[in-house]
């Protein structure tokens, strides 16, 4: 691990003289590319911060200050625990056994995590989301369409056996519904002329409509 | 330069006719014929980049044929290209020789008829593009499904019969829908206009009420979001995807997929501006649901060619999330997306073939460790999952970041005009949240298929990739990178015409706003015979409008 940390760090100096901040510079930003990089996507949606905020320069030392000031006690902090001059470390875990214990895995940030976000997700996206919304309610709704369609086919498809009884059958069996409706009813809910005028349309001379209707019209 | 785009549309078809006539024994001259005829595509494709003027927003290199000798009838052969399908059609011809030379080897049964699909539909993905007539685009579009059936139903795997049925009709019945408001749209043109046309800048002139756009625009859009596909007309994809072999996967994921959103942004939307406004929140909303259930269902995913299928649910979302959102950045987004898209998961779905032809088996849990064994394959695996993930300088990360910056000026505004915070903020937070899962998807699966310990013990004899493998993926990670570091490449080439095609949408919009809702309908398709039927002229219809000025304080008396 020693390696790629020097080469990180050796790389994390001159990162940060990619693009050095005005305040460092008087008002000429030394211009490399990062700073424009994504510039002419972006022309016509940027957002600049206000320039009464920019000209204060007060919050960008104070973080500035503040970011350098945490790196430094954390590097002497370290020095200090690991060097072993002062035994930080051996008073810690005999002492302090449960917080050196916590510190040790990291506040268990990394278990708490897993029982949290981790399990509970892939739980709810595996069972929930793929199993049943996936494969039960989406493609099950498809699949029975598809299966609806089928059986309709297999259905109807009887309908079309050649077999001239069966299709004698269906024949009768509707004229007896028309022959018993017509009893029912009787034909005066029949429009006569305008039954005509459908089937024949305006080709017909105006005759045969008025010849079924009796001169009605 | 006359005849540009037919060649570059038929070419490939004329090198599968070629193919008709190589004896079928010979695999070698098949293969040769087939790539030759593919790069041959790309070579020729290659002038429209180079005599594209990015300052027209027109139709460039048109050309029109009289089909039949139909043209009375509005049937005439047009193809055209403008800024919104350069770049697509030059994706197609990009993957052409790709696809080919990524299937040389893997091709286990009737090399003949395989390549023959691969290039015919080669064809008709480039004429689906060009095709500026709805009769030409919609042939097209259907006879895309032809190659791709076989390719699926014939090379697929254990359970191709099942995803192709799956496929075949989950697509057909959206192009029916489709089909149906085509003829309709065909109709109406009569109706107002008393000529038969089905060509786009016809059919752009319609006057169509809100409410006849809405059935219209429906229609066309859930035969668009079926090949999206959107969430939730999207179970056909995992397993069209698993079945079908690498080059049908990297054809469907690279270009087929790209119909969809390219329908919405060539028809659906600039036809039926009243209607995309008043459904921008519905498709919004399921482009969100689909970026985030496309990643965690992909999460979950033990088969790798399955993860990457669901990734792509969730990544066509972001494309859809830029298209909708209507302004400059999430259009171009979403376009260089669909490249990104057409690259990235195209590249990761060749990958998968790769170590698929050396194990045969998709499992994540059959690897592990393979970074010992393969590291270049590793690093190429890496990188390109790397770029679908949007890690910056890579192509993915331009079209997520400006989808999301786009759909982010569209909450914008629209909690600005008193929308909610979860129908505005809320929907580009969980977009947001998208890129996180996408990142968790795709590391996760590296970290357990190349990582860690070698599970298989015959796993440790796999051999790295091999020259003819590193030639195929050298100019998708040339792109990887330039697209990346360098967008405005592709930016420049289609800005203008996105921002006259926003405009015309814009325009559109408020054009709808003064039409009658019915006007389109069946019984009042034209002023004349909404005139007729309500007894309001146009100029009284139009004379009740509020005024500009009366319209203008109505809003403001809102706000």
């Amino acid at each position: 691990m020693t390696v790629p940390l020097m080469i990180l760090g050796a790389l994390s100096i001159v990162g940060g003289f990619l693009s050095i901040p005005p305040i460092f510079t008087g008002h000429k930003s030394i211009d490399f590319s990062l700073h424009h990089w994504l510039h002419p996507v972006l022309a016509n949606a940027e957002v600049h911060i206000k320039p009464d905020l920019a000209a204060n320069h007060g919050i960008e030392w104070g973080l500035m200050a503040l970011s350098v000031a945490v790196a430094l006690g954390s590097i002497g902090l370290a020095w200090f625990y690991y060097s072993g001059k002062d035994k930080l470390r051996d008073f810690f875990q005999l002492n302090l056994p449960r917080l050196h214990n916590l510190l040790w895995n990291k506040w268990f940030v990394d278990e708490i995590y897993e029982a949290t976000l981790i399990k509970p997700l892939v739980f709810f996206s595996r069972e929930g989301l793929w199993r049943i919304v996936d494969e039960v309610i989406i493609d099950g709704t498809v699949n029975v369409i598809a299966e609806g369609g089928k059986l309709t086919a297999i259905w109807v498809g009887k309908l079309q056996s050649g077999d001239l009884r069966s299709a004698a059958a269906v024949m009768a069996i509707g004229l007896a519904i028309i022959i018993a409706l017509v009893g029912i009813f009787g034909v005066s809910g029949l429009d006569l002329a305008e039954l005509w005028a459908d089937v024949c349309g305006e080709a017909c001379s105006g005759d045969g409509a008025a010849a079924l209707d009796g001169g009605a019209h | 330069m006359d005849h540009i785009l037919s060649i570059v549309t038929f070419v490939p078809l004329v090198g599968a006719l070629a193919l008709v006539f190589t004896p079928k024994d010979n695999e070698n001259a098949i293969k040769w014929v087939a790539f030759l005829t593919t790069l041959a595509g790309f070579a020729v494709s290659l002038p429209l980049v180079f005599g594209f003027d990015a300052a027209n927003t027109g139709m460039q290199f048109v050309q029109v044929y009289d089909w039949v000798g139909a043209k009375d009838w509005g049937f005439t052969v047009g193809f055209g290209l403008d800024g919104l399908s350069l770049w697509l059609v030059m994706l197609t011809t990009f993957l052409g020789p790709i696809v080919v030379a990524g299937s040389w080897t893997n091709v286990e049964k009737r090399h003949k008829e395989f390549f023959f699909w691969v290039l015919v539909l080669q064809t008709f993905m480039i004429g689906t593009f060009l095709a500026t007539n709805l009769a030409v685009f919609y042939v097209f579009w259907e006879l895309m499904l032809i190659p791709m059936f076989f390719l699926i139903g014939v090379w697929g795997g254990s359970e191709r019969i099942y995803a192709t049925v799956k496929f075949f009709i989950y697509t057909v019945v959206g192009s029916m829908l489709l089909l149906a408001a085509i003829f309709y749209l065909y109709w109406l043109h009569h109706a107002q206009f008393g000529v038969w046309s089905l060509n786009y800048a016809d059919l752009m002139n319609l006057e169509i009420g809100l409410k006849v756009q809405t059935w219209l625009f429906l229609a066309f859009a859930v035969g668009f979001a079926v090949k999206v596909p959107m969430f939730p007309l999207h179970t056909w994809l995992p397993d069209a995807h698993t079945q079908a072999p690498t080059a049908g996967s990297v054809i469907l994921a690279g270009v087929l997929l790209k119909m969809g959103t390219y329908g919405f942004l060539r028809l659906g939307m600039p036809l039926f501006p009243g209607a995309v406004e008043e459904w921008t929140p519905v498709f919004m909303a399921l482009s969100v649901i689909g970026i985030i259930y496309g990643a965690l269902v992909a999460m979950v995913q033990p088969d790798m060619k399955k993860l990457v299928a669901y990734s792509s649910v969730s990544h066509m979302g972001y494309i859809m999330l830029g298209v909708f959102a209507l302004n400059q950045q999430g259009v171009e987004g979403g376009i260089l997306q669909m490249l990104n898209h057409g690259i990235s998961t195209g590249a990761l779905f060749l990958l998968v073939g790769v170590i698929y032809e050396r194990t045969h088996t998709r499992r994540i849990w059959d690897y592990g460790g393979l970074a010992k064994v393969m590291p270049v394959y590793t690093v190429l695996f890496i990188l390109v999952a790397l770029s679908s993930a949007g890690l910056p300088g890579t192509n993915g990360f331009v079209g997520e970041f400006l989808t999301l910056l786009g759909a982010f000026q569209w909450a914008t505004a629209e909690s600005a005009a008193g929308a909610g915070f979860l129908m505005s903020f809320g929907l580009v937070a969980g977009a947001a949240l998208g890129v996180i899962l996408g990142a968790v998807y795709l590391l996760w699966m590296i970290e357990r298929v190349f990582f860690g310990k070698v599970l298989q013990e015959k796993n440790n004899h796999l051999k790295d990739m091999n020259t003819r493998e590193l030639a195929v993926f050298a100019p998708l990670v040339v792109m990887i990178f330039w697209m990346g570091l360098f967008p405005n490449y592709f930016i420049d080439k289609m800005e203008p015409t996105v921002v006259a095609w926003i405009a015309d949408v814009e325009d559109g919009e408020e054009a709808t706003a003064l039409l009658p809702a019915d006007l389109g309908a069946p019984g009042t398709a034209s002023w004349a015979a909404w005139s007729e039927q309500t007894g309001v002229s146009q100029q009284e219809w139009l004379a009740q409008l509020p005024t500009d000025a009366g319209d203008a304080a109505a809003e403001g008396a809102n706000r």
